[in-house]
């Protein structure tokens, strides 16, 4: 990020940016998992949904579906199987899903006489204990931002991801989502904090906290994902790599898939603006 | 190696033998001018038949045979000076050579052709010299002189684009060149994040780039040595001089403190960004200032101090967020001892050290790194009769590593206060190096350098099973950090892990006329520290990293031939040189290496090698009213990470791919032209390919993100750079009585206003939603004024 800052820096001080025509190759169409199994504390996490798609060249800006596809998921200790039902095109739900945390759940897909699998343990969510709203705080004294605090587990490396969603009952309409994996290295043991700074907040804005840990992989993943899809031109930026998730096509590995699979428990928190 | 030994013994007892009936002159060449030593001076008998040049002390020592003798004393741009002397016993003969107004006008053929023998004659090749009267002279951006945007005009020569710290020197990256200014090692070469280099031209005397048959005095970088001189200092009178200009004012001031005897040099140059953008109401601060400082005192004929000293630092501010600020520091002292005629040494004694500071106000902490290293050299330089020249010397290094520590700047910080393991090494070094001629027509340089590193205590390691610190995981074919299995500590000053390396050097100079040469180089160089970066160039985020238990040091060989001529009795010279550099133990990445803070760096690093070739061509006019040269070069540089064993795939599929820096066509047209004795007029013309690059292949959504998909590593280019600059300087006619001397220079910087891509990125246009394509380009059409003056 602090590249990223300075490069903008920078650039707005010499640089000009415009659009330009360039001719891109399509590389071969690959399956693209989206299986991130949320529980969401307070609830029973029964209803869940995997979506599948397929890349496709840059400048087609669709989401390819993947349609009739096989979609199941086995809790490795129970053994319970949880077959998920295409509900529309590459969507997969399923309404009888049993998260157990710490179990160990195993995805299995198979789509156009591939097999794609991945295995995952559903990880525990520390809790968020406080949020409050100051206007000192945050990258500029001049806007408001929304801090929370959550304890980092004990005697373990940990990753988590912050969701922030910004919501305006009075015109119904969601402002801005932010979303970030967070590396815990510097706050071993302690209580974090976080905040969420906006020039738009309103009074009755709601905010709404998820807060969610994950494995050092996902995190990497997401990170990679994030620094890519986000690429900041200048001389800081880092090469782009191909992002390989955590499934595998068992039928021809040539044919190896994007995206992920996790499950993971979640605290949700709203706040309302003052 | 014992071979060499025996081989150098005998050309010792030799030469001794052959001594008799032969005489030394010795001295030092001074400009009569300003007292500064002069280094390269060519000093040679009138039938060109024998020579030698000062050195970087401008002491000079030649031995002949009994005799009456003129001696030419040819330096460019001065008058030369024929001196005749009777040689019937060793004599001590310091010269003064004056400076003529115009370096390239006709009368300075003789001197012209000196040096131009010269360079056909020597060994020495992939080198250039440049004075800074010819930096001085180039166009620029925004009118600020900068030596390291002028070398990048040389064949072989590339940087990563506008706004990138460094340079590329032969398909090498930018940590593999070794930067001294008088001796001191820089660790950071850039200003502004690249945007303007390190050294004030003011205070710099001259620079060599050795991007090939590297002397074995110098090691610990494998691609070139690029020896920045600063001036002495005026032992004559008290002068000033500066200048104004867009983006920063420089003063100098330097004199005698004992006339003709010792000498102090002052200067300083600070920019002043910071106020447009206070106008600007930008609340965004960035700001940069250096000084250099020179003191030499001449004890006696034979003994003389040098004090120098450079201070540089770069603050940046980014509204409420974050500050930022790095610079270098080195301090040196030397001692220039003469024992006799024959036998020069000087003793460098040098601190120096980079620093790096970034405080997050609003997260609470700050973050400091940085290198300090302790340098101590003594080299010597001894003429053996005519026909040998040996250079002998040792060098010690001890380098002190803060990779990193975090402080919190209050109270309620959540963050934890840590430091990084501090890391400590020493680097000696010997060397013994023969300048042989063998004939009128062979000349020869062979020597030898040993080097060593030894990594020291204390510190505390990870151990990994099989000592893997980086797992393949093949079933998802990516690279992960493994898992420490334990720890191992070192206590203080024990040894961590030790290299040594032995480094031959030779080079080979075969004339087949005054005018005709040809020239073959081989070195073997080390490298023992590692610039840990993955962006797509040098940042002074970068933390410098010792080798040790998991890093090995980077082993480069290069071998170098090349064809030299002048062409019509020195007016133009032509230099062809191709080249072939490999480097093993070149670090690489994994995907999504985490490199920020991280006391184990093992875990984000797999081990590598490197390769480049080309060829360059350099076409000189070195007289005449127009001057300037022509280089172009066609060169492949590249890396590969091949998997460790038959299972894992490597990065790129273990295949070559091209390093950001490879360039296949690099050609730059560099010229000066004097009209009237007030305007000078100047241009640039470059063309390069473009840099490597990623473009997307393919795209697909992820929780609404749209993520374009990389397969290959710097497949594609970036269009083709070019620009034409240019510059014309203005001399105010003057009253002869007044010692004020100015003169303006209007420069333009990309005159046509090409938008070259810096880089070109991809993005969700947020209106139509469609994907597009977007080009970041740095300096468009670009005007500069700036105003000098000295008196």
């Amino acid at each position: 990020m602090k590249n990223t800052i300075i490069s903008l820096l920078l650039i707005s001080l010499f640089a000009c940016q415009d659009v330009v025509q360039v001719d891109l190759k399509t590389a071969k169409e690959r399956l693209v998992i989206e299986a991130l199994i949320k529980w969401k504390n307070n609830t029973i996490g029964n209803v869940q949904t995997i979506k599948l798609s397929n890349t496709s060249s840059y400048y087609n800006n669709q989401r390819v579906a993947a349609i009739g596809a096989n979609v199941k998921i086995t809790n490795k200790t129970t053994l319970q199987e949880f077959n998920f039902v295409e509900t529309q095109d590459g969507i997969y739900k399923i309404s009888n899903f049993v998260p157990i945390l710490n179990n160990v759940y195993a995805l299995e897909i198979t789509y156009k006489n591939q097999v794609y699998k991945a295995e995952e343990a559903l990880l525990e969510a520390p809790e968020i204990i406080e949020i409050n709203q100051t206007l000192e705080g945050g990258f500029s004294t001049e806007y408001p931002e929304v801090n929370i605090a959550f304890n980092d587990f004990e005697n373990q490396e940990d990753y988590y991801r912050i969701i922030y969603e910004h919501y305006r009952p009075s015109t119904d309409k969601i402002i801005e989502t932010v979303t970030f994996a967070y590396d815990s290295r510097f706050e071993q043991d302690n209580q974090i904090t976080d905040f969420f700074e906006s020039e738009d907040f309103e009074t009755d804005d709601e905010i709404e906290i998820s807060l969610y840990s994950i494995t050092h992989r996902f995190y990497t993943f997401l990170n990679v994902l994030e620094s890519q899809a986000d690429s900041q031109p200048g001389p800081f930026s880092l090469p782009p790599v191909n992002v390989k998730g955590n499934c595998i096509n068992t039928t021809n590995s040539e044919n190896y898939p994007y995206g992920y699979f996790s499950l993971f428990q979640m605290n949700k928190e709203t706040y309302i603006f003052q | 190696m014992k071979y060499k030994i025996v081989l150098w013994s005998m050309f010792l007892l030799t030469a001794i033998s052959l001594q008799a009936q032969k005489f030394t002159i010795s001295g030092k060449i001074t400009n009569k001018l300003d007292g500064e030593t002069l280094f390269g001076v060519n000093i040679s008998t009138s039938d060109f038949k024998r020579g030698t040049t000062t050195n970087e002390y401008g002491f000079y020592t030649f031995t002949l045979p009994k005799g009456e003798y003129k001696i030419l004393i040819s330096y460019l741009g001065f008058k030369t000076l024929v001196k005749e002397i009777n040689l019937n016993k060793n004599q001590l003969l310091n010269l003064e050579l004056t400076e003529i107004a115009d370096a390239l006008d006709e009368i300075v053929l003789s001197s012209k052709e000196a040096r131009i023998r010269n360079k056909i004659k020597r060994p020495q090749m992939s080198v250039t010299k440049l004075s800074v009267k010819t930096i001085k002279q180039a166009p620029v951006v925004l009118g600020e002189v900068d030596i390291l945007k002028t070398i990048t005009l040389l064949p072989g020569v590339t940087t990563n684009g506008e706004g990138s710290s460094g340079f590329n020197v032969r398909g090498g990256a930018a940590d593999q060149n070794l930067v001294l200014l008088d001796e001191a090692t820089i660790y950071n070469t850039s200003h502004l994040f690249g945007f303007f280099s390190v050294f004030n031209a003011d205070a710099i005397k001259d620079i060599n780039l050795y991007k090939g048959g590297i002397p074995a005095k110098f090691g610990g970088r494998v691609s070139s040595v690029l020896d920045v001189r600063q001036k002495d200092g005026n032992t004559k009178k008290i002068h000033f001089n500066g200048g104004v200009g867009l983006i920063s004012s420089r003063l100098l001031i330097e004199g005698p403190l004992k006339k003709e005897k010792s000498s102090f040099l002052f200067a300083g140059r600070t920019s002043y960004v910071n106020l447009f953008l206070k106008l600007a109401k930008n609340n965004n601060r960035t700001s940069f200032y250096d000084f250099n400082t020179k003191l030499n005192y001449e004890i006696n004929e034979n003994n003389k101090l040098y004090l120098s000293g450079y201070f540089g630092q770069d603050d940046f501010k980014l509204e409420n967020f974050f500050e930022n600020s790095y610079g270098n520091n080195s301090f040196n002292l030397r001692w220039n001892h003469l024992f006799n005629s024959k036998l020069f040494s000087n003793l460098s004694l040098v601190y120096s050290k980079y620093n790096y500071k970034l405080t997050f106000n609003q997260l609470e902490f700050k973050w400091v790194s940085g290198i300090v290293d302790l340098n101590m050299k003594y080299d010597f330089k001894y003429s053996i009769g005519e026909k040998y020249r040996l250079n002998f010397g040792i060098n010690f290094n001890k380098y002190n590593f803060n990779p990193g520590e975090i402080n919190t700047t209050s109270d309620t910080s959540s963050i934890n206060e840590r430091k990084l393991d501090q890391k400590y090494a020493y680097e000696p070094a010997i060397y013994a190096e023969l300048e042989h001629k063998v004939s009128d027509k062979l000349n020869l340089r062979y020597g030898l350098r040993f080097s060593s590193f030894y990594r020291v205590g204390q510190q505390t390691f990870q151990k990994y099973q099989n000592d893997l610190a980086v797992i393949y995981n093949a079933d998802l074919d990516i690279y992960e950090r493994a898992t420490p299995i334990g720890t191992e500590t070192f206590g203080k000053g024990k040894t961590i892990a030790s290299f040594n390396g032995l480094e031959p050097r030779m080079s080979a100079a075969y004339q087949f006329n005054e005018n005709t040469s040809v020239k073959a180089s081989y070195q073997r160089v080390n490298q023992y520290l590692h610039l840990i970066s993955n962006t797509n160039s040098a940042t002074p985020l970068d933390v410098w990293a010792p080798s040790g238990m998991y890093m090995k040091p980077q082993k480069s060989n290069q071998y170098a031939i090349g064809y030299f001529k002048n062409l019509k009795g020195g007016k133009y010279s032509l230099e062809i040189e191709s080249y072939f550099k490999d480097v093993s133990n070149r670090i690489d990445y994994i995907d999504g290496a985490d490199l920020i803070a991280k006391n184990a760096l093992e875990t984000e690093i797999l081990s590598g090698e490197s390769r480049a070739y080309g060829l360059e061509f350099l076409l000189r006019k070195n007289k005449g009213k127009f001057t300037g040269w022509m280089s172009y070069t066609w060169s492949k540089s590249e890396q590969r990470v091949k998997g460790r064993t038959a299972e894992e795939t490597g990065i790129n599929n273990g295949n070559w791919y091209n390093t950001a820096y490879d360039r296949t066509h690099d050609l730059s047209i560099t010229g000066s032209y004097k009209l009237t004795n007030r305007w000078r007029f100047g241009a640039n013309f470059i063309f390069q390919t473009g840099r490597p690059t990623n473009y997307p292949s393919g795209q697909y959504q992820f929780e609404d993100t749209l993520v374009p998909v990389f397969v290959t590593r710097n497949a594609e280019r970036l269009p083709a750079y070019h620009r034409l600059d240019i510059s014309a300087s203005y001399t105010p006619k003057r009253n002869k009585n007044r010692k004020w001397k100015s003169e303006w220079v209007f420069g333009v910087y990309n005159v046509y206003g090409r938008k070259n891509a810096a880089s070109i990125t991809f993005r969700e246009n947020e209106d139509t939603g469609l994907n597009e394509a977007v080009r970041t380009s740095i300096f468009g059409f670009m005007p500069g004024i700036t105003y000098n003056f000295k008196f």
